[in-house]
């Protein structure tokens, strides 16, 4: 048997290299120890004081590392126009009604969307108080709007206000970082008054609960546009193709 | 008691997750791809991450489980072999 054969020169170089990566990996996560970890945990925890949010992660996200939550929310911006862009071009204008889902799909969406927005707001208003916040409740209002489609594809967002929404959401939101700018002379300055004695009320914790509230809107209306494009996409190429 | 329902939970997903990258279906592998995204929420919470458990929740098993059914619609169904 050729061993050359079996075993080409490429492979047994390859997989050293990828056991010596391997090992060195192992031999860097043997050094980290435990306390290395709890470290960061602690110093932001100390810190969470000067927020006065009752949720730590809520004062990371929108005081510590806000600058990211910016670079996110710039992120998703640019995701949804190039969503936007690639679906609106290939939209077909078709007159032709989809057929609705059975009665109780329909029933049910229609009983359910109150219900799921309701709770989309709860987690954005309480975001500094609870685990939640803009992100995830933006995004359960948009699984609401995704349960209305898909049992009703013939419905229509107003794509105006979703528009004026986001954008003046985004707008805000860089305004508020702007004028941090200016008063605290830091970016995202927490300038509105957040008395520590607050702690856990729901006007509390300055700008915080402002700009996740921002964030959340923003989020739901581009999260819901997408899903809208995705859904009537689906349901356009099947009816008016064929 | 917890370790024991985290052990579970961590078994479960893997055995899952091998499901998923198995299965011939690709409808059942994103459901199987959705149990991933389940369990992964039942440790994020049992380690005390509720805000990325919510995360995952909503997103992973929610919307992406939605997005790529809508796309499966129009590739087909069964995986083929090159």
């Amino acid at each position: 048997m050729n061993l050359k054969k079996v075993l080409p020169l490429k492979h047994i170089v390859l997989s050293l290299l990828s056991s010596a990566l391997l090992l060195s990996v192992v031999g860097i996560l043997m050094q980290v120890k435990t306390d290395m970890f709890k470290n960061v945990g602690a110093i932001y925890l100390n810190l969470n004081m000067q927020t006065a949010a009752a949720n730590a992660v809520t004062s990371v996200v929108t005081f510590f590392r806000g600058i990211d939550t910016v670079g996110e929310v710039t992120v998703l911006f640019l995701a949804t126009s190039g969503v936007a862009l690639m679906l609106s071009a290939t939209q077909r204008t078709c007159d032709k009604v989809v057929k609705q889902e059975s009665f109780v799909l329909n029933a049910g969406s229609k009983l359910l969307l109150s219900v799921i927005i309701l709770f989309g707001v709860y987690v954005i208003i309480h975001g500094h108080l609870s685990p939640g916040g803009g992100f995830q409740g933006g995004v359960v209002i948009a699984t609401a709007f995704l349960l209305l489609f898909l049992a009703n594809p013939n419905m229509k967002l107003s794509h105006g206000i979703l528009t004026l929404g986001e954008s003046l959401s985004g707008a805000t939101y860089v305004l508020v970082v702007i004028i941090g700018l200016f008063k605290m002379n830091i970016l995202l300055g927490n300038f509105l008054p957040h008395p520590i004695g607050e702690i856990g009320e729901l006007i509390s914790g300055g700008i915080i609960p402002v700009v996740y509230i921002l964030v959340g809107i923003k989020v739901g209306s581009e999260m819901s546009v997408i899903v809208e494009y995705f859904v009537k996409e689906d349901y356009y190429k099947e009816v008016c193709d064929a | 008691m917890i370790g024991l329902i985290i052990l579970f939970t961590f078994l479960a997903v893997i055995a899952v997750a091998l499901g998923a990258i198995l299965s011939k279906d690709i409808t059942q592998s994103v459901m199987l791809f959705m149990g991933v995204g389940l369990g992964s929420v039942v440790l994020f919470f049992i380690f005390q991450a509720p805000d990325v458990a919510l995360t995952e929740a909503v997103i992973g098993t929610g919307l992406s489980t939605a997005v790529f059914l809508l796309g499966i619609r129009h590739t087909s169904q069964e995986e083929v072999e090159s």
